[in-house]
């Protein structure tokens, strides 16, 4: 998949401002993700917001909680796993429902993507360089059947790409499917392919979850159906 | 706040990791949302988020508290925008801007940090509208631009400036010697 940068403008400055504020929606903020991938000038200005941003956030005064919020926190942490491995559900004090399956996918690649700009505007605070389209890590997927190779790249800017080469192409009806796993098990869609020579973008961040791809019946599944072509966890 | 790094891969460094930051999120999320109740919430979410991440990816040095305010403030504009979709809970229940309400002066009263405010205090009073408006109340440039009647372009513009404007200032504050 080849990717055309548009051109630098002073829009795409005032996108970034409010890319740091995290003021964009889905459509908007993927747009200006796939520009900023190209484009040293909002990288550069991209990171001063975030940076700016968490300046703001230092300087909030702080407020102390309920005596009992640090023993109920605590609490949660030690909750015990359950005998099938998985660990009990956290008692969640706040009751929202995301807006939908994917909706729910896009708050945790929010949320992510949040942690590694602070991280990044981090570096830069401290004197260090990055670019955000420069590679923090990659990693190779094994490969646990068949040809080919699939390699995960995490971006300075909190993108994730996959680059898939040499697999075959998926059979007539059928299509490559991307999912994060977490320490349970539980998969999450991060994206469908129909052709295994390219590099796409993962709509979430696989960082600390397991990356596998399966082949799946078009145009895509809920769920992992089959065994996975490639795995590996993604960790730097 | 400073910026101390942490190894989180152990309960005990969990609790000193907590310590060192829940009055800073706390204060963050309070300031966000004005109910205790939200706030605590938000920021069980967020350490617990910190607790499951933060094992299997650990920050950069430094970072970890930062990491943690993103989330905090992420989490809560979430939950002020839910509050949004609600009509019988509509835009701010307890700061109405009415014609003529002054939303800068405002502004900089509720945002208590000193160097905040004395940044804010720099900014044209149009900047400083649209910034509070985004950064603590969470509203997108898209409801700014309906909620003071300004063309899209302009609220944006304005973000762009205010922002840049205000990184300079703190920056200025922490380093005299970048504006010597």
């Amino acid at each position: 998949m080849t990717q055309v940068h548009e051109a630098h403008s002073s829009e795409h400055e005032q996108a970034a401002a409010l890319y740091a504020l995290g003021l964009l929606d889905d459509g908007d903020r993927w747009a200006f993700e796939k520009h900023l991938a190209g484009c040293s000038r909002c990288q550069q200005v991209m990171a001063e917001d975030s940076e700016t941003v968490g300046l703001l956030l230092d300087d909030v005064p702080g407020a102390e909680p309920p005596p009992e919020f640090r023993s109920h926190l605590m609490n949660l942490v030690d909750l015990p796993a359950e005998p099938n491995g998985h660990r009990a559900e956290p008692i969640r004090l706040t009751h929202r429902r995301t807006r939908s399956f994917v909706g729910g996918f896009r708050i945790k690649a929010l949320v992510l993507a949040a942690a590694l700009m602070a991280t990044f505007a981090s570096g830069l605070a401290a004197g260090q360089r990055y670019t955000a389209n420069q590679v923090l890590f990659a990693t190779p997927l094994q490969s646990l059947s068949g040809p080919g190779s699939a390699i995960v790249v995490i971006r300075a800017s909190g993108v994730a790409d996959l680059e898939l080469r040499g697999l075959p192409n998926p059979p007539p009806g059928r299509v490559y499917e991307a999912w994060t796993l977490d320490a349970n098990g539980t998969a999450l869609m991060a994206g469908v392919y129909d052709d295994g020579d390219g590099t796409y973008r993962l709509d979430q961040s696989p960082l600390g979850r397991t990356l596998e791809i399966t082949l799946e019946a078009a145009p895509g599944s809920e769920r992992p159906t089959s065994a996975p072509i490639f795995s590996e966890r993604v960790v730097p | 706040m400073s910026q101390r790094p942490f190894d989180l891969n152990g309960r005990e460094c969990f609790e000193a990791f907590y310590d060192a930051y829940h009055r800073q999120a706390f204060g963050v999320a309070y300031r966000l949302l004005g109910r205790s109740g939200d706030a605590e919430d938000v920021v069980q979410e967020a350490f617990l988020s910190a607790w499951r991440s933060f094992a299997v990816h650990p920050p950069m040095d430094g970072a970890s508290g930062r990491w943690l305010l993103a989330i905090v403030r992420n989490r809560a504009i979430d939950v002020l925008r839910a509050r949004r979709r609600r009509p019988e809970q509509a835009l701010d229940p307890q700061v109405p801007v009415a014609a003529g309400y002054d939303v800068p002066v405002q502004a900089i009263s509720h945002m208590d940090g000193e160097r905040t405010r004395e940044a804010l205090g720099t900014l044209p009073p149009e900047q400083c509208e649209v910034l509070e408006l985004a950064f603590f109340r969470g509203l997108t440039h898209v409801e700014i631009a309906e909620r003071l009647e300004l063309p899209l372009g302009t609220v944006k513009g304005r973000l762009r400036l205010g922002l840049s404007r205000v990184r300079r200032v703190l920056l200025d504050e922490r380093e005299p010697s970048r504006s010597a």
